[in-house]
């Protein structure tokens, strides 16, 4: 007989932090249960960049290194090294990732690292107090576009998962979402696909996450779940990425 | 050798395991040697981006136990600040090479001296210092490098070695050492975890106090780090009436000075830091007790300056002469300045 919903022993006894309907106490929770799944509650290494989930190692028995902003790829990558058994994942919001970290971010993913790399864009600066992000989307209110982004001011958002499969690279790209039931039983896969890839000796395998930011938002937990559905999915839609699509 | 080849050789032969780094005037030569012999000896080498990614990439490395080296020159160590400061503050150990160039900014690929502060002060944010060594020939650059992985690895810091372009780029004979063991697994690395908890090595002390405290602890840490890590050479000092005071290249030029004013009857010596943090202060205040005055020498505008001011209160006439922007005085340029302080 098997249990079902019962609490991953690599989560800790103690309440999460984040805000009611925050994405993060979801892919924390999901991320434990993958890892115990698998077996790498030994092996596993964290690498958490700067966003609201910096102290995530609070949260999860597992070992961690905490970078400055943007470096997880690369503290990750040279960790890899040192550690070459590890399951080494990164875990970043997509400030930290994709703003001051995309050079290491990049290159990482062009070396084809043997690492796992999380990026959870929820369209927010959260840590700061919600500003603008390099994915807010055009008209997307924030503390720091107060009239709403104006792509000719502001730039456009940044898809990661389709620049990276114009790279045209090995590594396996996908996009999941985290609003519904049936997403977060597709992102239980991705993450746990996400995690054999690199172990299996094949490459990075890179999740984007997309997740809710109901402070910054300033929407109920139901009605970001809708935000993410009906604003989110259009503009970063779901799916695999890049040459490697199957597998 | 060149110097920055031997650098590398010496790192190699201390037992390396992980290096990464960029190209970059005028330390290319130690990347390339070490892109060749490097995995030749089973460990891995990476180019890295840029020098921010370079360290982080260094940082990841040791975390799980490497013994890791980056190195870098004036504008690439500037970029390197961010990852020394998380460094110093998560004591994480390495060594990184800055072979310092003319600054500030671009500047050019000459020798200077003018990355003291950055390697002493801290260059980042925050307050900590890193041990900083600065070699004077080649084969001082190979001992020290050979010894630095151990100072780093015994007080968990990382260590600076600030090479001047000139000591950097010049060829001598050096004797290398012999292979030491690599690295040795610690209890606060991450990685191989086995039985024990969980680590967490992270710059990041969120509650009211701990940061405080933790800060207060590298800080007692470093004042430890004075009598295990102070390195000097004094070179007739005893009755000298002019006590230069030089590192790097500034020494050996001073050396030649000397020598040259030995030869005219007129006394003077030197006092050459090789360990700039901790700075020997309190044993250059006794080599030049006896002495009139004290010039510094540097290729800067005066940096070690302070340290040397500092060190000697105002006990004794403190002078200066620095070139910058890659000139290099000659021994008779600094005789010259040396006799003024004579008349």
């Amino acid at each position: 007989m098997t249990t079902q919903g019962a609490r991953s022993s690599i989560l800790r006894p103690i309440p999460f932090h984040y805000c009611a309907g925050c994405s993060h106490s979801v892919l924390h929770r999901l991320l434990a249960e993958v890892i115990e799944e698998l077996d790498l509650h030994r092996r596993a290494v964290g690498v958490c960049g700067v966003g609201c989930s910096f102290l995530m190692y609070d949260f999860l028995d597992l070992d961690f290194v905490s970078s400055s902003p943007g470096r997880a790829p690369s503290v990750a990558a040279g960790l890899k090294r040192a550690v070459p058994d590890a399951a080494v994942f990164t875990y970043q919001g997509e400030t930290d990732a994709l703003s001051a970290g995309l050079t290491d971010l990049v290159h990482a993913v062009s070396r084809n690292e043997k690492i796992t790399m999380l990026v959870v864009n929820n369209c927010a600066t959260g840590l700061s107090g919600g500003q603008l992000s390099p994915t807010v989307l055009a008209g997307q209110k924030t503390r720091t576009t107060p009239a709403g982004r104006d792509p000719q001011q502001h730039g456009h958002p940044i898809r990661l998962s389709e620049m990276l499969a114009g790279m045209d690279l090995p590594a396996r790209i996908e996009r999941v979402a985290l609003n519904s039931p049936e997403n977060v039983e597709r992102a239980r896969l991705a993450l746990r696909a996400a995690f054999r890839f690199p172990l299996e000796g094949r490459g990075t395998a890179l999740v984007e996450v997309l997740g809710s930011c109901t402070t910054y938002w300033g929407l109920s937990p139901t009605d970001a779940e809708t935000h993410v559905a009906q604003t989110m999915v259009p503009a970063f839609p779901l799916g695999r990425f890049g040459r490697n699509e199957e597998g | 050798m060149r110097t920055t080849e031997a650098i590398a050789e010496a790192a190699l032969r201390a037992g390396l395991t992980q290096f990464f780094g960029t190209p970059i005037a005028p330390q290319t030569e130690l990347v390339e040697y070490l892109s060749r012999r490097l995995p030749e000896a089973g460990g891995a080498f990476l180019i890295a981006p840029d020098e921010a990614t370079a360290v982080a990439m260094a940082f990841g490395a040791a975390a799980g136990g490497g013994r890791v080296m980056t190195s870098s020159s004036g504008p690439g160590f500037a970029r390197m600040q961010e990852g020394l400061s998380h460094l110093a503050a998560s004591e994480v150990p390495m060594l990184v090479v800055d072979v310092c160039r003319a600054g500030p900014g671009f500047g050019n690929i000459l020798p200077s001296q003018a990355d003291y502060f950055v390697a002493t002060r801290g260059g980042g944010n925050g307050d900590y210092r890193t041990i900083a060594l600065a070699p004077s020939s080649a084969q001082e650059a190979v001992d020290l490098t050979y010894e630095a992985f151990d100072l780093a690895e015994e007080h968990r810091s990382p260590v600076v070695m600030l090479v001047d372009a000139m000591v950097g780029q010049m060829m001598e004979p050096v004797e290398l050492p012999a292979r030491k063991k690599g690295p040795v697994r610690k209890r606060w690395m991450v990685g191989d975890r086995g039985d024990r908890k969980a680590n967490v090595i992270t710059s990041t002390y969120w509650t009211s106090g701990s940061l405080d405290a933790h800060n207060y602890q590298l800080f007692q840490k470093a004042s430890g780090l004075i009598d295990r890590v102070h390195r000097y050479e004094e070179h007739l000092c005893r009755d000298a009436d002019v006590v230069l005071v030089a590192f790097g290249i500034m020494g050996r030029v001073a050396k030649t000075a000397i020598e040259k004013a030995r030869k005219r009857g007129l006394k003077m010596g030197l006092f050459r830091p090789i360990s700039l943090w901790p700075f020997p202060g309190e044993t250059l205040a006794q080599a030049v007790k006896k002495a009139r005055s004290v010039l510094v020498l540097e290729l800067s505008a005066g940096q070690m300056l302070h340290d040397v001011k500092l060190a000697l209160g105002d006990k004794k006439r403190v002078f200066f002469y620095g070139r910058t922007g890659g000139e290099v005085p000659s021994p008779f340029e600094v005789m010259h300045e040396a006799v003024k302080l004579l008349s």
